[in-house]
């Protein structure tokens, strides 16, 4: 890169540079976001079976 | 039996392989950030400009490494499907299962930006020629394994279904990647062939060092949702009680 506004712009290459990195990152930032979201679902899942096996009588 | 052996042996039991994940997915998940930030300012920023392509070309940066990850995350899911099968451990299916969605997102992210990159170079963003389709079925074979994997009230027989699909949708593979020597294609050839690269060097290494971004980030997240695979998948055992209770 020459300058800053070779950066920004990418030549004339901008407007199809910066939305492929940004959709590169959002689907990487959401697959972090929906492994979160798997985790907590897992954790209530298990909670609520160990719970309910300590609920019946024995 | 040997010390390595014995160690697969002890990777395969469900409780081992949850504590072992978790320091390694932190390891995994700070070299694909240093790496990947590395990468993009060697990519975006030091690598010089094409003469042919102008700065088009940097939307490689994202779009080799995604695709490089489609193909390499899908021989892992036919892989731990053929483990499973074979030697019916719940990890392998677990890894399947795991590894599926994170697929599909690299295979999503590989058609996007190769649209973004035919749009200036070709003056199309789609053609069906054989990469490019060859490519798009791989996305559905990924939404397929989802989907059957997820379609059954036993998740035994889910996981063995949809291990049967990894298995035969492997053959897209090969295809995805020698369709461009096998057919004539609108797509350039492969940016690798072998260990060698017809890439310049100060344009090469943000890539390879990107690529080992995106490995070590699959690391990570396939280790997270593995755990909580098997978590659901051995929500039964005593051992999972003591997971939640810390």
């Amino acid at each position: 890169m020459t300058s800053l506004h070779e950066f920004l712009t990418m030549g004339r290459f901008g407007v199809f540079v910066w939305p492929a990195f940004a959709f590169g990152l959002l689907v990487m930032l959401i697959n972090i976001y929906l492994a979160h979201l798997r985790e907590k679902m897992a954790f209530r899942e298990v909670r609520e079976i160990h719970q309910a096996s300590e609920e019946i009588p024995s | 039996m040997t010390p390595f052996s014995l160690f697969f042996h002890r990777l395969a039991s469900p409780p081992y392989f949850y504590e072992l994940s978790k320091p390694w997915g932190r390891v995994f998940a700070w070299l694909a950030l240093v790496l990947i930030l590395t990468a993009l300012y060697g990519g975006l920023w030091l690598a010089p400009r094409d003469f042919q392509q102008g700065n088009g070309y940097r939307i490689m940066y994202v779009h080799v490494p995604s695709a490089w990850m489609s193909l390499f995350v899908f021989m892992v899911m036919a892989v731990s499907a053929f483990v499973g099968l074979i030697w019916r451990l719940r990890l392998a299916y677990a890894v399947a299962a795991a590894s599926a969605p994170l697929g599909a997102a690299f295979t999503a992210v590989a058609l996007v930006t190769g649209s973004l990159w035919g749009k200036p170079m070709w003056g199309t963003y789609w053609v069906w020629d054989a990469r490019l389709t060859s490519e798009l079925i791989l996305f559905f074979l990924y939404l397929g394994f989802i989907t059957l994997n997820r379609s059954f009230e036993d998740q035994q027989t889910g996981d063995r279904a949809a291990a049967i699909l990894a298995l035969v949708g492997a053959i897209d593979v090969p295809i995805v990647h020698y369709s461009v020597d096998w057919w004539q294609t609108l797509h350039q050839g492969s940016s690798f062939k072998g260990l060698t690269s017809e890439i310049a060097p100060a344009m090469l290494w943000p890539l390879l060092v990107m690529m080992a971004g995106f490995t070590f980030y699959y690391g990570w997240l396939v280790l997270w949702r593995t755990r909580s695979e098997i978590l659901l998948r051995e929500s039964d055992r005593e051992w999972t009680r003591r997971v939640i209770g810390s």
